[in-house]
């Protein structure tokens, strides 16, 4: 089996926002979505800190879609819109989507956004690659792992921009791969591990 | 605040806002027609053929030593995707957001798009169109007026680092403004020393050097956000083992990516050094060996003039200093006690009471003993807010080495004192003699391409006569001295960007009689302009070959990417217009090709100047330098660029203002304790990843995480009755600005930070620079790049707007 | 339609607030959600709130009327016509509900040819379907007068109004999520609430038309349903008081932040004012057999419980979108900038907020205008005018 995967260092990560931006730019995302946000942990203003000047502590942890093996919004679609495909990816058929958002009620991870409204584009044109579908009002998105990218063989967009070398790519079922090997050396953890959703993507320190 | 604040009345924010995207664009452009609406220009160029793709290739920002390398997507003519270019080593596959972000911000709201000529008072915003021709005639004329009344020097032509605009100021006989006062307050105090980083602390090897440093101690700088498109090098020194020490009063970025944060009271940088060195001496940690061989430790200081003793005085009207060799130094024969030349003698005296008799001088050494004595950690620890300990750990440790003291510009670097922490730093190097050796080295590590190996590019030849004038007073002093200037072309913001208090700036830019803004964004500085001419961006051209640079360890092309957007031109384009107005347009470059080959044909290198244009595009836009898989280090052989080769750690020019050798003193504004009793907290104006200076201040995508925003600790919010997210007014006597507050516990008490050019479009009302210092100690007129313009030497107090 | 033109001042505004929410659902067809107040934070919002309510509303009705075939309880047999009217109409607005929040209501058919069967939405739409078709036949049994099959109609009534409830609890209760939403006494409680608030609205329906003079009931089976609420509210306080010390007493982090949020957040005045008005109050007027018989007590008490059970799927289903998960600046990406005319730095929200818009509340009155609407003409025909054979094809169309 295929499990593909981002496995992310939280030291390395610098909480610059380039991965959010690439991928922004990359899936021709409009105005007012994102797929993939970086957040100072625990902190309500960003590059916030937690603890007491001076005792302090900064975590950036960059969110998007955690391609979940037990995936919350996959068991709750309706129509199976969204689906796992045979290398591991949670993906979204976009014409099966009704637009009833029971998956972004599912996600723990908050990964999943909505065309509220016809997409919005700054340059009021497509950006990014032109083998990204380009998505209708009324349906969910999310992280697609890059699917047009991985497809091919190339790193997804965010983990190719990183400028902290924070992002590996790989197939976690590739015991010899590098992010196999991550999650197994540097005891990479999941987020929200208690919620059982079991994600792909991982994070070590 | 004069006519900026009356020009937006009773608007709030975001409908000022909306308003200034339509000002920015075609200031009152009303009957513009197409011109003015961006979707007529944005419009596909051809709506009915098939999408055509293709891939070009450019570099993105010189200004933060970045220069990526970018692989750009063009769909139907418009650029959709921008990756870093593929060619090459990973580690030279770099980009940021802020490269990211030109897919939509190129052809943003903020861009000028027409010529615009002002028919408001200045300061007002309000423009109308007008052609080109018209334009440059118009310019041309006001030009030749000027010079013809005062000289040709009453034209300042004044450049960003970004702009191509080499040829335009020689041409015109103009002067260049001077010395900037930005990013040379510790370099004037380091650089003479080393007799490296003109001025900048650009003495640094590449931070790749770091991984094989046991201490990396960051001061003052923010690496993980300044170069943040080689952030991973930091981050993998730190694994390799490096112990990663960031001194920073706020938790800053890099702080928190560092092994320890050691928090620090702003502006006192020096004294951490200060204490450090009597540390050192006291404990006996310094490199002995080094300090006798490579510094002007031993060198004799005459008792009568407190100066160098040299061989013969030196010609004052000296073009270049006179070298070690022709005019040597002399140290003290430790056995015989005699002066000797400093080249005779390989284990000089350190002190002169090494040896007998009394000479009429003392050491280096000597005189430093006697001035660090106030100087202990004890002493340093009152001022700087560090625990004596901790200071003197941090002493021995960085004195066992091998370490690297990365300096920066963006914090003790804005304040008065800042030549003092430069030459106290040079002080900790010279006796450490962490320099020149594998994981030891000190300046600033910021910026992949200006540490790296740069390939040697030569110029396109201009004719003897285009030299730009001498500039007798500096840009930042001309709104308060006299001085010829009376007109001004500038290329990006000078008037909001590059001078501190801003009210006192404007009034003396309201003076003149001539005022040019190219730049392809409106920016708060055109406001003041009768003239804005929109140039080009980055990935705009009107010929296939734009230009080459010096980039991370190799050569980048800039070849066109998409046309130029609405009308704008490229500067060259621009330069070669103007030079038409003054009979000079046959010496420039037809072309950006033409200019690129003959940069390659004159370098000095000759596997440069071998290079062929066509290669180079074939190899998709990239050279890359020979030697890239070295490591690039500084000073290997331990000569130095300094007349005796030596790190010469006693300044001569300094007599006069008692800092021959480093002697503490206060910020000049923020040690003031008055006035600290009525604006108790000190602004510091910071670098951030969202921006580089003011660009990118209209980039909707970077304007979702930041706006400008004021940070403070949540103790001084709430001592003043304001809650997080609130709108807060920042005064002092010089005036205020409006902005959103956050509440951060990063943020030192006492302090309080914005990000660099906060602009009244971007903020709630007025200008950052409305209210930050612009005082030029007399020191500063000595130092190696004059005064530095010390902005976040400034106090303000905050209140609920 | 006897019923629609004795009321015309009331038919006439109940037509226009029809006409007006079918403008408004017009304006969110075109502009799409982004025309509510919905993001990508709180992604469910007003409409699922009436979903829920009116899902629970149907109960009543449909629970009273199979309980008094099933169990013989003769005189609610009375009240059996009215009853499955209102439960008929409030699960057809409350499917409406559904597919006016549906962002791709042109592709519903998806439904059909590729049902996910572990999605509890796929299961309360065939439980749903399956109860109104149940409400259909009990109509008609009814109304044909054949006793027989409306007992046997009724025996298949209770356990899917048991189970509609159940499985609607379940689209919520499921999501481990939502710490707030993921308990198994979620579908108790929706069972307990449906029966409260049904039997509520029942008893206002029956008064109302008694007032009216359309439909005789006797104040004995007004005093005894109002009885029979009084232990339904009893139940939905005690699930509510188990499932809130059961998220107290462990005092984990997720518990505490959903407490807060509900006792002093932004969700608590819809708490306070259910448990304070919703329970404890209609309780202790419905607890003594004396306000029993009085109907204006009767008539405070059950609007109070439909209004406290409204506050509470407020704050059932919003509490727990508050506060992420995964918590940190600068947050959600609120959704279409035009919408919540967020620029730059407001795009995103650390904490997620809801508040309905204009198009949102009209859209939901043009609704609830019509379900009033529909009940009265179905009143008109089934009952008040029943013997108008005419009059009851004129009314088909005005339900429609």
């Amino acid at each position: 089996m295929t499990r593909l995967a981002i496995v992310i260092s939280k030291d390395r990560c610098v909480g610059c926002h380039t991965c959010a931006l690439s991928c922004k730019m990359q899936n021709n995302i409009p105005e007012g979505l994102m797929w993939n946000r970086v957040l100072t942990e625990g902190c309500d203003v960003t590059d916030g800190a937690q603890g007491t000047y001076p005792n302090l502590t900064r975590t950036y942890l960059p969110v998007a879609c955690q391609h979940c093996q037990n995936a919350a919004c996959q068991r709750v679609c309706p129509t199976g819109a969204t689906y796992k495909d045979d290398k591991g990816r949670v993906e979204i058929d976009y014409d099966k989507c009704i637009g009833c958002r029971m998956c972004m009620a599912a996600c723990p991870y908050n990964a999943r956004v909505f065309n509220w409204s016809e997409p919005e584009r700054l340059t009021q044109a497509n950006y990014g690659d032109a083998r990204v579908p380009v998505r209708p009002k009324g349906v969910v998105e999310k992280c697609t792992l890059c699917k047009e990218r991985t497809d091919d063989g190339e790193k997804p967009m965010c983990v190719i921009c990183c400028p902290g070398h924070a992002r590996f790519y790989g197939d976690l079922d590739d015991p010899e791969s590098d992010v196999a090997k991550l999650v197994r050396d540097k005891h990479a953890t999941a987020l929200l591990e208690e919620m059982g959703t079991q994600p792909s993507v991982h994070y070590f320190e | 605040m004069t006519g900026m604040t009356s020009s937006q009345g009773g608007l709030t924010r975001r409908s000022f806002l909306k308003g200034t995207a339509v000002a920015a664009g075609a200031v009152g452009l009303a009957g513009a027609g197409s011109m003015i609406s961006t979707d007529g220009w944005l419009a596909p160029a051809k709506a009915h053929a098939t999408p055509e793709e293709r891939t070009a290739y450019t570099y993105h920002q010189k200004h933060c030593g970045g220069c990526c390398a970018l692989k750009c997507t063009v769909r139907d003519g418009r650029l959709v995707l921008v990756q870093p270019n593929d060619v090459g080593e990973d580690m030279y596959r770099t980009i940021c957001l802020k490269g990211i972000s030109e897919v939509t911000h190129i052809y943003g709201d903020g861009r000028v798009q027409t010529p615009l000529k002002r028919v408001g008072e200045r300061g007002s915003g309000q423009f109308e169109p007008i052609s080109w021709d018209e334009a440059l005639d118009d310019i041309a004329e006001r030009v030749k007026e000027i010079q013809a009344q005062y000289g040709k020097d009453a034209l300042l032509v004044a450049s960003c680092a970004e702009a191509d605009s080499t040829f335009l100021g020689p041409l015109l006989g103009a002067q260049s403004g001077g010395f900037t006062g930005i990013d040379v307050g510790v370099g004037n105090g380091l650089d003479p020393a080393t007799g490296l980083g003109a001025g900048y602390a650009m003495s640094a090897p590449e931070a790749r050097d770091w991984a094989r440093s046991k201490l990396v101690l960051s001061v003052g700088t923010n690496y993980c956000e300044s170069s943040l498109p080689s952030a991973y090098l930091f981050v993998e020194a730190k694994e390799a083992g490096a112990h990663m020490v960031t001194v920073d009063p706020h938790y800053s970025t890099t702080a928190s990516k560092s092994d320890e944060w050691i928090p620090i009271a702003p502006g006192t940088d020096a004294a951490l050094f200060l204490g450090m060195v009597s540390h050192i001496l006291d404990n006996k940690l310094y490199d002995d060996a080094f300090v006798r061989q490579h510094t002007s430790f031993p060198f004799l200081v005459d008792d009568a003039t407190h100066k160098l003793l040299r061989d013969h005085a030196e010609d004052p009207a000296a073009e270049e200093p006179e070298t070690g060799a022709t005019n040597p130094f002399f140290v003290m024969d430790p056995v015989t006690g005699n002066p000797i030349r400093f080249d005779q003698m390989t284990m000089p005296a350190l002190s002169v009471t090494e040896a007998p008799g009394n000479v009429g001088a003392h050491t280096v050494w000597d005189l430093m003993l006697e001035t660090q004595k106030p100087y202990t950690t004890a002493w340093a620890a009152e001022i700087t807010g560090i625990p004596q300990e901790r200071i003197e750990a941090l002493a021995e440790e960085y004195a066992e080495g091998p370490s690297s003291l990365a300096l920066g510009w963006g914090g003790n670097d804005k304040m008065t004192n800042a030549d003092i922490s430069g030459h106290a730093a040079a002080l900790l190097v010279a006796l450490t003699g962490n320099i020149g050796k594998p994981g030891a080295g000190v300046g600033v590590y910021v910026g992949p391409d200006y540490n790296s190996w740069l390939p040697a590019l030569g110029a396109w030849p201009v004719p003897e006569e285009w030299a730009a004038a001498d500039s007798e007073v500096s840009l930042y002093d001309m709104p308060v001295k006299e001085n010829n200037c009376h007109g001004a072309i500038f290329w990006g913001d000078f008037i909001a960007q590059h001078v501190a208090d801003m009210n006192l700036t404007t009034q003396w830019a309201d003076t003149l009689d001539l005022i040019v803004s190219i730049d392809p964004y409106f920016t708060e500085g055109a406001k003041w302009s009768d003239y804005i001419l929109p140039a080009t961006s980055r990935f705009e051209y009107d010929d296939e070959i734009g230009n080459i640079a010096d980039g991370y360890s190799q050569l980048v092309l800039q070849e066109k990417v998409i046309e130029p957007l609405f009308e704008a031109k490229t500067d060259l384009w621009i330069t070669r217009e103007i030079a038409k107005r003054f009979g000079q347009d046959a010496y420039l470059p037809k072309t950006g090709a033409e200019r690129v080959e003959a940069m390659l044909a004159t370098s000095t290198d000759p596997q440069v100047a071998a290079l062929k244009l066509d290669d180079i595009v074939a190899n998709q836009g990239v050279w890359p330098s020979p030697d890239r898989s070295e490591i690039r280090t500084v000073a290997d052989d331990l000569k130095f660029a300094t007349p005796s080769e030596r790190l010469e750690v006693y300044y001569d020019n300094m007599v006069p203002f008692d800092q021959a050798l480093p002697q503490w003193e206060p910020c000049e504004e923020i040690g003031n304790e008055d006035l600290r009793a009525t604006y108790p907290l000190q602004l510091t104006n910071t670098r951030t990843r969202f921006r580089i200076h003011n660009q990118y201040n209209d980039a909707k995508w970077l304007q979702l995480y930041y706006e400008p925003t004021v940070v403070a600790n949540p103790s001084d919010l709430e001592a003043r009755g304001i809650a997080n997210g609130d709108i807060v007014e920042v005064f002092n006597e010089r005036g205020s600005f409006t902005v959103p507050c956050d509440a951060n516990d990063a943020i030192r008490p006492g302090s309080v930070r914005i990000y660099e050019a906060g602009t009244a479009d971007y903020t709630v009302a007025g200008n950052v620079q409305n209210t930050t210092n612009r005082t030029t100690i007399e020191r500063g007129y000595s130092l190696m790049c004059g005064p530095v313009i010390p902005f976040s030497d400034t106090l303000v107090d905050i209140r609920k707007a | 339609m006897e019923l629609l033109k004795r009321n015309k001042a009331l038919t006439g505004v109940l037509a226009v607030l029809v006409v007006v929410g079918v403008g408004c659902y017009i304006a969110q067809l075109v502009g799409g959600l982004a025309m509510t107040g919905m993001n990508n934070g709180t992604s469910w919002g007003l409409y699922i709130t009436c979903f829920m309510f009116f899902v629970g509303l149907s109960a009543g009705g449909l629970i009273v009327a199979s309980s008094a075939s099933i169990f013989h309880i003769k005189k609610f047999k009375q009240v059996a016509m009215p009853a499955v009217i209102l439960s008929t109409v409030c699960i057809c607005i409350a499917g409406l509900f559904v597919l006016i929040d549906l962002g791709g209501l042109y592709r519903v058919w998806r439904i059909l040819t590729g049902p996910n069967p572990t999605s509890p939405l796929i299961w309360d739409i065939c439980v749903i379907t399956c109860y109104l078709v149940i409400n259909i036949f009990y109509l008609h049994f009814m109304r044909k007068g054949n006793d027989h099959a409306v007992s046997i109609v009724s025996r298949f009534a209770l356990p899917v109004a048991i189970l509609v409830h159940s499985v609607t609890a379940w689209i919520f209760g499921l999501e481990n999520a939502k710490e707030g939403w993921y308990t198994a006494i979620l579908a108790p409680i929706f069972v307990a609430s449906a029966l409260d608030s049904g039997l509520a609205l029942l008893l206002l329906a029956l008064t109302g038309l008694r007032r009216k003079g359309i439909f005789e009931v006797s104040q004995d089976l007004i005093a005894s349903l109002a009885g029979l609420l009084a232990t339904c509210v009893a139940v939905d306080a005690f699930f509510i008081g188990c499932e809130l010390l059961t998220t107290a007493y462990p005092g984990t982090e997720a518990g505490v932040l959903i407490l807060s949020e509900l006792t002093a957040g932004p969700t608590a005045p819809f708490f306070w004012i259910e448990i304070l008005c919703g329970l404890v109050l209609p309780f202790c007027i419905l607890v003594f057999a004396k306000n029993r018989q009085n109907s204006v007590l009767v008539c405070v008490a059950s609007g109070l419980i439909v209004l406290g059970v409204f506050f509470k799927r407020i704050w059932l289903l919003f509490t727990s979108f508050i506060t992420p998960d995964v918590y940190g600046a600068p947050g959600l990406i609120s959704g279409s900038s035009v919408a919540r005319h967020a620029q730059g730095v407001d795009s995103f929200a650390v904490i997620s907020s809801y508040a309905p818009t204009a198009i949102e509340i009209f859209v939901v009155l043009g609704v609830l205008a019509l379900g009033f609407l529909a009940f009265m003409a179905l009143t008109g025909w089934l009952i008040g005018a029943g013997k108008n054979a005419t009059a009851t094809e004129q009314a088909a169309p005005a339900t429609a």
